[in-house]
C-alpha cells in the first residue's frame, strides 16, 4: 500500500510555468492533496507564511530573491512558521559548487533539470523516509550536510563539541508558527529591495 | 551559512520530528500505479511541448533577424536566445524529449562561451535550430537514436570549434 498523499500540502515555486505545471502534473497525480504554485521566492515566502506546507520545491535561479535566499528565508527568519520544512532545489546546474552551495543555505534534497517523474518521486520518499537532523552552528542551521556517519573516519572531526542534543515536538513546532504570524515583513521586503 | 565559522566550534543537533511522514501514514512508498499514472500524464503533456519547441524556434529566428540590425540589438538578442534555448533545455527529458535537451545544451553553451555578442554568429544558431524544427515536424522522441546522437555530437564540435 502506498502513501496517503492526499493530506499532503506543497508549495511549487519556479519562475518557469511549464516547470511548475509539470510538477503539479506528478504530484497530482500521484495523489498530493493541495498543491500551490508560485513563481518567485517573495510571494512564495508569504505564502509559506500562512499555510502549513509538508514539502517545498523551488527552483534555485528566481527574482527578485533568488532560490537560495528563499530557502534561507524558510530556514532563519523569525517569521517562518517551520524551519525544519523539507525543502527541494530545483536547479539546471548540478555541477558539485552549486550543490553544495544548495547544501549550505539549508537544502534538503537537490534536484537536476531535466528531470523524470521517477526522479521526483524519488526525492518526494527521500524526505519522508530519511528525515534529517537538523544541525545549529555559530554560522550555519540547516539540515546535517553529513548525510551517513561514518565511524570508520579517521580524520579530524571539526564539529568539537556538542551542546545539546534536542528532539522537538509537534507541538514545539506549533508554537513556533503562532510566533512567527506575528511578525513582520521587513527581513522579505528588504532581501526583495536588495 | 558558510562553512568556516564551524571548523572548530561548537554545535546543537535538533531532531525534529517527522510531520510529513505522520501526514502521508505508513505507506511503503508512492503507489506504483498512480506513478504510472504520473508518467502517463506527463506523456499527455508531450503534444503541448512540441508546439512550444515550434514557437521558440520562430522566436529564435526572429531574435536572429533582430541582430542583424544593430550591436546594441545583438547584446539583447543574445541574452534571448540564451533564455529560450535554457527554458526548452529544462523542459526536454522532462516532456519525453531528452535530445532537445542535449541541442539546447550546445545552443546555451555556444551563447555562453561568445566572447563578445557582436560574435554571435547565425549559422550556428540556425545549424541548432534546424534540428529542433525537425525533431518538433517529426515529433522524434526520445534520444533519437544513433542518428540524433551523431548530430548531438556534430553541433557540440562546430560548438567547440569556436571562441
Amino acid at each position: 500500500m502506498g502513501y496517503a498523499l492526499d493530506q499532503l500540502r506543497v508549495l511549487i515555486v519556479d519562475p518557469n510555468t511549464h516547470i511548475r505545471e509539470l510538477l503539479r502534473t506528478i504530484l497530482q497525480t500521484v495523489g498530493a492533496g493541495k498543491i500551490d504554485l508560485i513563481s518567485d521566492g517573495v510571494a512564495g515566502f508569504e505564502s509559506y507564511c500562512v499555510h502549513e506546507y509538508d514539502v517545498v520545491f523551488t527552483d534555485s535561479e528566481m527574482d527578485p530573491i533568488s532560490g537560495l535566499d528563499f530557502v534561507e528565508l524558510i530556514r532563519t527568519s523569525s517569521k517562518s512558521p517551520n524551519p525544519y520544512v523539507p525543502i527541494v532545489m530545483l536547479s539546471a546546474y548540478s555541477d558539485e559548487e552549486r550543490v553544495k552551495l544548495a547544501r549550505d543555505h539549508g537544502v534538503t534534497e537537490f534536484l537536476a533539470k531535466p528531470f523524470t517523474v521517477d526522479i521526483v518521486l524519488k526525492r518526494l520518499e527521500a524526505v519522508i523516509e530519511s528525515p534529517r537532523t537538523f544541525v545549529r552552528t555559530d554560522s550555519y542551521f540547516g539540515p546535517d550536510r553529513r548525510r551517513i556517519a561514518n565511524p570508520s573516519y579517521a580524520g579530524n572531526e571539526r564539529r568539537k563539541t556538542t551542546l545539546r542534543e534536542v528532539s522537538l515536538s509537534r507541538q514545539d513546532i506549533s508554537k513556533q508558527q503562532q510566533a512567527a504570524l506575528s511578525q513582520d515583513k521587513s527581513v522579505i521586503d528588504a532581501l526583495a529591495r536588495d | 551559512m558558510s562553512d568556516n565559522a564551524k571548523n572548530n566550534g561548537t554545535y546543537q543537533l535538533i531532531t525534529p520530528p517527522n510531520l510529513i511522514k505522520a501526514r502521508v501514514g505508513a505507506g511503503l512508498g508512492v503507489d506504483t500505479e498512480l506513478a504510472k499514472r504520473a508518467d502517463a500524464a506527463v506523456q499527455n503533456l508531450q503534444g503541448e511541448f512540441l508546439v512550444r519547441v515550434a514557437a521558440a524556434v520562430s522566436e529564435i529566428a526572429a531574435q536572429l533577424t533582430l541582430a542583424e540590425t544593430s550591436l546594441e540589438e545583438r547584446v539583447e538578442c543574445a541574452t534571448e536566445i540564451l533564455r529560450i534555448a535554457d527554458e526548452l533545455r529544462t523542459q526536454g527529458a522532462a516532456f519525453g524529449y531528452p535530445l532537445v535537451s542535449d541541442i539546447c545544451m550546445s545552443l546555451c553553451r555556444y551563447i555562453e562561451k561568445l566572447d563578445a555578442p557582436e560574435n554571435l554568429t547565425g549559422e550556428i544558431v540556425f545549424a541548432h535550430i534546424d534540428v529542433l524544427r525537425s525533431i518538433a515536424g517529426n515529433a522524434i522522441e526520445g534520444d533519437g537514436g544513433r542518428v540524433g546522437q551523431d548530430l548531438v555530437d556534430s553541433l557540440n564540435e562546430l560548438v567547440a570549434r569556436t571562441g
